[in-house]
């Protein structure tokens, strides 16, 4: 349809569609009502047949041809993204007089709307003009008048969030971006730009287009008289989108390929230390999302140089202007520091069957707690940082190198204990990747890695308190935990399995809750007795969120096995807390079921290793010789060197004021985190006393969980009293109120004394220190092995429970590192030491070193005082009769000079953990059976291969005779004599052993299975499954969809007659064919503007201003 | 109050006050046990299955002077050959190293001054299977003696009596059977009291070897009570005493085993009042309180009325108690047992000196008390690895702990095995009652025996001391440990 001639300058209105909902009639209509006579529109439908959810491109025609006749529709195909479908018009429309109308299919512009920015555009010689969009729904609310833009591509909204129109902003001005919704540019200016920046699909496109005619020397006006309703909902019409991430990396384009070559190494360096900042402030104020959004798109920035080169380089023809005064009309500082600074932030909440969006109560408030939580933390850990972190507990050292632990990884062989074929722990190949951290720097790791899971721990909580509406809720929430004794306890003692479960408990509680659809409820809607802030979740996000739960749980346990039943009940426990306070059961039932699915998730994630798991590796050791801490101990988390501990008995006040005082959603969780402080604390208490039914993980992890309630509880008792209690009338609430409060600052006390110290009263002397320094390294004697005996509470690793109060494990000779606090793997080796030490136990024999002698265990130590459990005032009792039957056997020779820490014994009988045995060895080698151990005196036999393992390959002499590894029996050791392969078979019954024929060469090497690798790789493409499901990580592969659109031309411009009047106020003349470019430096100082403060999570450029 | 909150509130509140309840006591702290501590006891005949047995002698003389010796005998108590090694210590170190085989229900002797020349030997036997039992006989011209081995090592050792009165010759010796030297205390009381010799604080036994210590270096001369206590710094080691009466009212030779523990009971299952008979106690406490040890004898008739007997031993002192000079407790002539005990922790150790007449003279032994079992086990069977090897009446002394009547029998071991000796078969023994058993039957000379009863019982030997000596030598038999 071609029409009349008009007497306006023709404007082409080039709408993207793409699956309209039922506003899009209303977007028609609209259209339909322009009183602009020369408007001729163009509809590119998105006609996506791979989508079948997307309404067909025939059902779109029908709608448009029926209510707008004679507009031209066109299908593009595949989702290409807005800029690219819009730059369809270059190719469709012929010419370049008059203008194009970039739309959106969401909008819906008044009648007067286009006449009014074409006759500005001209009054004001622009080369691109904007209207002020108002709310959908309601007209009255202001949705954007023109945009702000910071030199780093952030946008400056303006406007606050929910303004009303009050014509406060309706005068005619310069900006620097106008949103693409209804955008109308000179034709010959948006043809001469290439359009919109084809790489930049969603976010953004309008930003970087504007920016380019502020180069070209156009000026971009927005005209707030004209005026235009917008809907704006990308997330919810695209979830399938990474909004941020999108967002973030298309600023980042336009930063690297807009800003001028003389400012751009000052802007890059600018760019890098404002990411960090905003890395480590979005840690403090839960933006981390944003701020790794913004690191990802910097550091991408990298692989994509040559790109960012030649799109500079198509730039350079347009920069018409100098870049000092581009700059000028950008703001000064950053606009989302400045949105920090000003304390204007806004974050969605779920109302009573509606999301809202309103201003956060504070932004600085946060940020001041985190910092004094962070300031706390150096000054608790000082001594940390420069001496390192001593081997207490479980607090091994890292090994040198991360390749060593990576080797080690996928290796079959675990070295740890005596050793075995077995799938090693997930954890060491995550420790290995995390080494990229602190750049392979495997000492500054550890002290990184161990503080932060403090942090994580503690960020975990305030995301959970983030269900809190309220900003001093979340910080009570945050020292609670952040200053439990526990926290102390676990660090003087080194349990590091404890800070595992702190630092992951709380965010399996969030991803739970989030994955149920338990959103921030709103404050405002406290009257209606809304129990949860409940979203319907799409099932697509709902797995995703379940999937991401289960990533992390699958971290957490690749350390701390125990989370996986932990996070299963406190799954359980979150949903019995809804139903007990009445709310919804689906919640409850997604909550389960959430936790279920991410506890399978993170087991499959972790396996083979899960394959070797007992019940016992999964709990721990058990807690033999009960610690029998008591009630009050306990209850003070008191696990560890806490001074003052029971003074954080006052933060179970909150607990049950909470429940009194709560209503609403504050009530629902005063619920969940008073029952998992009640279950949890009576599995406790239970396993303290050894009455529950089977091994329970120690006190500390079972007590996290509690911690976590009383957080919650902290958080509930002072929202509530925020929301349901102050201005209230007078009675036993306020009071009580008042006293939680109080209670919460006396319950921090213990918390915030430990923190004194520097080292959280860790002792200068581990017991792994000395325990290092006593025994000589392995040399010309041979490898050895050492047995650890006593109460697992001293055993700087886990141990295997033998009887009350006595467990053993078995160490190399090499220091112990961070890979001996894995349990190892159970193998024949338990039966030999059982043995050995049950013989002993029963007097039936003084030769127990002989016994112990194929596994090659040269020292038997028995620790007595760690510092932390058992020290020289406070020692735990030795087992009775240990020492005793230690010293009792010929064959062990206590250590000299001793310490006063253990007591050491050398076994005389010992075997090198690789040996040539002697004739007498030889001889009853091929037996089995304690009887011929206890005959057979073995120590004559010669060390070979001094300092083999299993990552390489030891070469050696061996004479004719036996080679014996004192590992358990395993086909995938192999020797070779002079290129012969000699099978191993057992020995002794139990250990490794090949009969030499012949002196030679021999080359003895553990050679990992092929089903070892296809299980690594399998692990390997689990992981990145899961990541991907959960990121939401999309690749690209093959080119991208073609357009549909022929190639046509449907609408010619080129000679289309000059502008008519339009305006009485305007002669013909007023329409110059050609606007004159380079006309925008009387742009206004854009200083003088005040703009208003911009919600990041909005994103005009805008995140829900983009059709899709 | 919101109504959502009541249930909630009902289950909080009663959850935590349950949780307060079950929580409230302090839980029992369960004690980490490894092993039952060794060498609390005396030793015994291991009944129970075993890795190996390993006994350790307190040493025989092998100076090489005519008469002078000393032999182990190792008793293999059942009907598979036995085979172990022993190792022949002396001052010098280990003076020899064999293997030992034992044929079923048989015993080997160990002739050690064949193997070595050397004032004093000790001698250590390890058996595979555990399936025997080890004894000494130390051979001297004033008389021989028996005494059990030692089935275990301690870090302290103990002995209550001494004597160097008339120039009675006292020696002790130590043995440390591990390869790692062992560092010891001497600690001595006498009647003047307490002493620690600055030489023997701290001295060193080499590994694998004897070290000899004349009490008269000393410097306790002429003392009628010298107790001795063995306290090892460092390593384990195996105390034993050889003892040389020359006068002062004792006459005769022993070498005996220290006391590896102190105890609050010790036992005696011999004891005699009656003409010419000096029967004392010597009743030593190293510990730093003062206790209070009651003396009841046992096995005397009914009519017989004593006062109850009860002895004073200051911290640190050494006391010797005679019934004789006690004049409420005028002991009836005959056969009698004793029991020593506190109502203390562990804390004293007791030996019995019974000098007896001998033909023209007079024959000492000294036994060091019997103690129950830390669990309170008496043995019913005990074993004798050597016997007479000639005719001996009264040989074997036995008391009846429990308060009924029982038998008791004695069973000799030949080739075949244990076989019950005609005559000593279900021999009454009635509550509380001591007896004696002749071992007079060819059949139970120079054999390993056993004896059985119904009851729990304590049984002491009487050898006769050899070379045509008149008198007897007094010892314990080996307990079975039962289960």
């Amino acid at each position: 349809m071609e029409p009349d001639t008009p007497s306006a300058p023709p404007v082409v209105a080039v709408v993207v569609v793409h699956d309209p909902g039922d506003w899009f009639d209303a977007t028609l209509d609209a259209f339909a009502r322009q009183d602009y006579p020369n408007l001729r529109v163009l509809f590119l439908v998105v006609d996506d047949v791979a989508d079948s959810d997307t309404a067909s491109f025939e059902s779109i025609d029908e709608r448009i041809q029926h209510r707008m006749p004679g507009s031209f529709v066109r299908s593009i195909g595949a989702n290409v993204g807005f800029g690219s479908a819009a730059n369809e018009v270059l190719r469709l429309v012929e010419g370049d007089n008059g203008f194009f109308l970039i739309c959106h299919d969401d909008v819906a512009p008044e009648p007067d709307a286009l006449r009014i920015l074409v006759e500005e555009l001209y009054r004001s010689n622009a080369g691109a003009v904007g209207p002020k969009f108002v709310d959908w729904d309601d007209p009255n609310v202001l949705q954007a008048v023109g945009l702000g833009m910071d030199r780093f591509g952030e946008i400056d909204p303006v406007i606050d969030v929910g303004e009303v129109d009050q014509e406060q902003h309706d005068g005619v001005r310069d900006v620097f971006v106008l949103p693409s919704a209804y955008l109308l540019v000179r034709a010959d200016l948006f043809r001469e730009l290439g359009g919109f920046d084809p790489v930049i699909e969603y976010y953004g496109e309008d930003t970087e287009l504007c920016w380019r005619i502020h180069h070209s020397g156009a000026r971009v006006v927005v005209v707030p008289s004209a005026r235009v309703r917008h809907l704006g909902q990308l997330r919810q019409r695209r979830p399938d989108l990474r909004h941020g991430q999108l967002r973030a990396r298309h600023r980042m384009r336009s930063v690297a390929t807009l800003t001028g070559a003389s400012r751009l190494p000052a802007r890059s360096v600018e760019m890098v230390l404002l990411t960090i900042t905003e890395l480590v402030v979005g840690l403090f104020t839960a933006r981390f999302g944003q701020a790794w959004n913004s690191f990802r798109a910097l550091v991408g920035l990298v692989p994509r140089t040559p790109a960012l080169i030649a799109r500079r380089r198509q730039v350079k023809p347009i920069r018409r202007v100098p870049e000092r005064e581009v700059y000028s009309l950008q703001e000064g500082g950053s606009a989302r520091l400045n949105s920090y600074l000003r304390s204007r932030e806004t974050s969605t909440y779920v109302g009573d069957g509606v999301q809202v969006r309103r201003w956060r109560q504070s932004a600085t408030a946060p940020v001041v707690a985190w910092i004094a939580v962070i300031v706390g933390l150096v000054v608790g850990g000082r001594s940390f940082f420069d001496g390192g972190l001593p081997p207490v507990g479980e607090f091994l050292a890292f090994p040198d190198s991360p390749r060593q632990l990576l080797s080690t990884f996928l290796s079959g062989w675990n070295p740890n204990g005596a050793g075995a074929t077995s799938p090693n722990p997930t954890g060491w190949a995550t420790l290995s990747g995390l080494s990229v951290v602190t750049l392979f720097r495997m000492g500054m790791l550890q002290t990184v890695f161990v503080l932060g899971l403090l942090i994580v721990g503690v960020a975990g909580v305030w995301r959970l308190a983030a269900v809190f509406p309220s900003t001093r809720a979340r910080i009570a929430a945050l020292l609670v935990y952040a200053l439990s004794p526990l926290v102390s306890g676990a660090m003087s003692s080194g349990r590091l399995t404890v800070l595992v479960v702190y630092a992951a408990t709380p965010w399996v509680l969030h991803l739970v809750r989030r994955a149920s659809g338990v959103e921030t409820a709103d404050a405002l809607s406290a009257h209606s007795d809304l129990a949860d802030g409940v979203v319907d979740l799409a099932p697509r996000e709902r797995i995703r969120r379940t999937v991401a739960t289960a990533l992390v749980l699958a971290v957490a346990v690749a350390f701390a096995p125990v989370m996986l039943p932990m996070a299963v009940l406190v799954s359980l426990v979150f949903a019995l807390g809804t139903l007990l306070a009445r709310g919804s059961t689906a919640t409850a039932a997604w909550s389960l079921v959430t936790g279920l699915g991410a506890a399978l998730g993170a087991a499959v994630l972790n396996v083979p290793w899960i394959t070797s798991w007992t019940w016992e590796g999964i709990v721990g050791a058990p807690p033999v010789g009960e610690a029998g801490l008591g009630i009050v101990k306990l209850a003070s988390f008191e696990i560890g060197r806490t001074d003052f501990a029971a003074l954080a008995l006052a933060l179970f006040l909150p607990v049950i004021a909470a429940v009194l005082l709560a209503r609403a959603w504050r009530l629902t969780w005063a619920v969940r985190s008073a029952l998992m402080v009640l279950v949890f604390g009576f599995l406790a208490v239970l396993a303290d006393r050894g009455s529950l039914p089977i091994d329970a993980p120690e006190a500390g992890v079972l007590l996290v969980p509690v911690a976590v309630g009383l957080a919650i509880s902290a958080a509930a008792a002072l929202a509530a009293f925020d929301l349901d209690v102050r201005g209230g009338n007078f009675g036993w609430r306020q009071p009580l109120g008042i006293l939680s409060s109080i209670a919460v600052v006396v319950g921090l006390a213990p918390g915030l004394g430990a923190l004194a110290d520097g080292s959280f009263q860790t002792p200068t002397t581990p017991l792994a220190r000395l325990l290092d320094a006593s025994l000589p390294d392995s040399s010309s004697a041979g490898d050895y092995n050492v047995l650890l005996i006593g109460d697992p509470r001293l055993l700087p690793v886990p141990a295997t429970d033998y009887r009350d109060g006595v467990a053993w494990a078995i160490i190399d000779d090499g220091p112990l590192d961070v890979r001996d606090r894995w349990m190892p793997p159970s193998n024949a080796a338990a039966e030999l030491v059982t043995t050995a030490l049950d013989e002993m136990a029963a007097t039936s024999t003084l030769r127990a070193g002989r016994l112990l002698a194929p596994l090659s265990i040269r020292f038997v130590v028995v620790p007595e005082f760690d510092g932390v459990a058992s020290t020289v005032n406070d020692p735990l009792p030795l087992p009775e009769g240990l020492v005793a039957s230690l010293e009792d056997q010929l064959d062990l020779v206590a250590l000299r000079p001793g310490l006063p820490t253990l007591e050491a014994f050398e076994n005389r009988a010992w075997l090198p953990t690789y040996a040539q045995l002697d004739e007498a060895g030889v001889a009853v080698s091929d037996s089995a059976g304690a009887e011929v151990l206890v005959r057979a005196d073995l120590s004559a036999s010669a060390p070979v291969f001094v300092g083999a393992d299993q990552l390489s390959t030891a070469s050696d002499e061996v004479t004719a005779g036996v080679v014996h590894l004192g590992v358990p029996f395993d086909e995938t050791w192999s020797l070779t004599v002079d290129g012969t392969a000699i099978e191993p078979r057992r020995a002794f019954g139990e250990t490794t052993a090949f009969d030499v024929p012949a002196a030679g060469l021999g080359e003895l090497r553990y050679e990992s299975s092929t089903f070892r690798w296809f299980a690594v790789l399998a692990q390997i493409a689990l992981w990145i499954a899961a990541i991907v499901v959960a990121f939401r990580v999309r690749v690209s592969v093959g080119r991208r969809a073609p357009l549909l659109v022929a190639d046509e031309t449907l609408i010619d411009l080129t000679d289309s007659a000059l502008p008519a009047l339009v305006d009485p106020g305007f002669s013909s003349d007023s329409f110059p064919s050609v606007v004159e470019v380079g006309a925008a430096s009387d742009a206004p100082d854009t200083d003088s503007v005040d703009p208003p403060e911009r919600d990041p999570d909005q994103g005009t450029d805008q995140e829900d201003g983009v059709s899709p | 109050m919101n109504r959502r909150a009541i249930p909630a509130l009902i289950v909080v509140s009663v959850g935590f006050a349950a949780l307060i309840a079950v929580g409230r006591e302090q839980p029992t702290v369960a004690e980490p046990f490894f092993a039952t501590p060794t060498g609390a006891w005396m030793p015994a005949v291991n009944d129970n299955t075993a890795l190996t047995g390993s006994w350790f002698c307190p040493g025989v003389p092998a100076n090489g002077e005519d008469g002078v010796g000393g032999e182990v005998v190792v008793a293999n108590r059942d009907d598979e050959q036995l085979i172990g090694r022993f190792t022949i210590l002396t001052p010098d170190g280990v003076g020899a190293s064999e293997t030992l085989v034992v044929e079923p229900w048989s015993r080997t002797t160990i002739d050690v001054d064949a193997f070595v020349t050397t004032p004093f030997a000790s001698v250590v036997v390890e058996i595979d299977g555990g399936r025997g039992f080890v004894e000494q006989r130390s051979q001297h011209p004033a008389g021989d003696s028996v005494t059990p081995c030692a089935d275990n090592t301690s870090d302290e050792w103990y002995f209550a009596d001494g004597f160097t009165v008339d120039g009675s010759i006292e020696t002790l010796i130590l043995t440390n059977p591990y390869d790692d030297a062992a560092v010891v205390d001497l600690v001595f009381a006498t009647e003047a009291g307490e002493s620690t010799p600055a030489a023997f604080q701290g001295f060193t036994i080499l590994p694998q070897s004897v070290e000899i210590i004349p009490i008269a270096e000393l410097g306790a001369r002429d003392e009628p009570v010298i107790a001795v206590k063995v306290a090892a710094e460092r390593g384990r080691l195996v105390v034993g005493r050889a003892q040389h009466y020359l006068g002062g009212g004792r006459l005769g030779y022993g070498v005996t085993l220290a006391a590896p523990a102190l105890r609050d009971q010790w036992w005696f299952a011999d004891g005699e009042a009656g003409e010419g008979i000096t029967e004392t106690f010597a009743i030593y406490n190293p510990t730093d309180d003062d206790v209070q040890v009651d003396v009841v004898f046992l096995g005397i008739p009914i009519e017989a009325e004593l006062d109850n007997i009860t002895v004073d031993v200051p911290a640190h002192q050494v006391i010797v108690y005679d019934p004789a000079a006690d004049e409420g407790s005028t002991l009836p002539p005959g056969r009698h047992a004793a029991v020593l005990s506190t109502l203390a922790e562990p804390s004293v150790v007791v030996e019995r000196i019974l000098t007896r007449p001998a033909g023209d003279s007079v024959a000492t032994s000294v036994v060091m008390g019997a103690p129950p079992r830390i669990d309170g086990y008496v043995a019913s069977r005990w074993h004798l690895g050597i016997g007479p090897l000639v005719p001996a009446p009264a040989a074997l002394v036995v008391y009846n702990v429990d308060n009924g009547d029982g038998t008791v029998t004695v069973e000799a071991v030949g080739p075949g095995g244990p076989s019950a000796v005609p005559g000593l078969t279900d021999l009454p023994i009635g509550a509380g009652q001591v007896i004696t058993v002749d071992l007079v039957d060819p059949a139970v000379l120079d054999r390993e025996l056993i004896v059985g009863s119904s009851n729990r019982i304590f049984v002491e030997r009487l050898l006769p001391r050899g070379d045509g000596l008149a008198g007897t030598s007094g010892s314990w038999a080996l307990p079975a440990s039962g289960n």
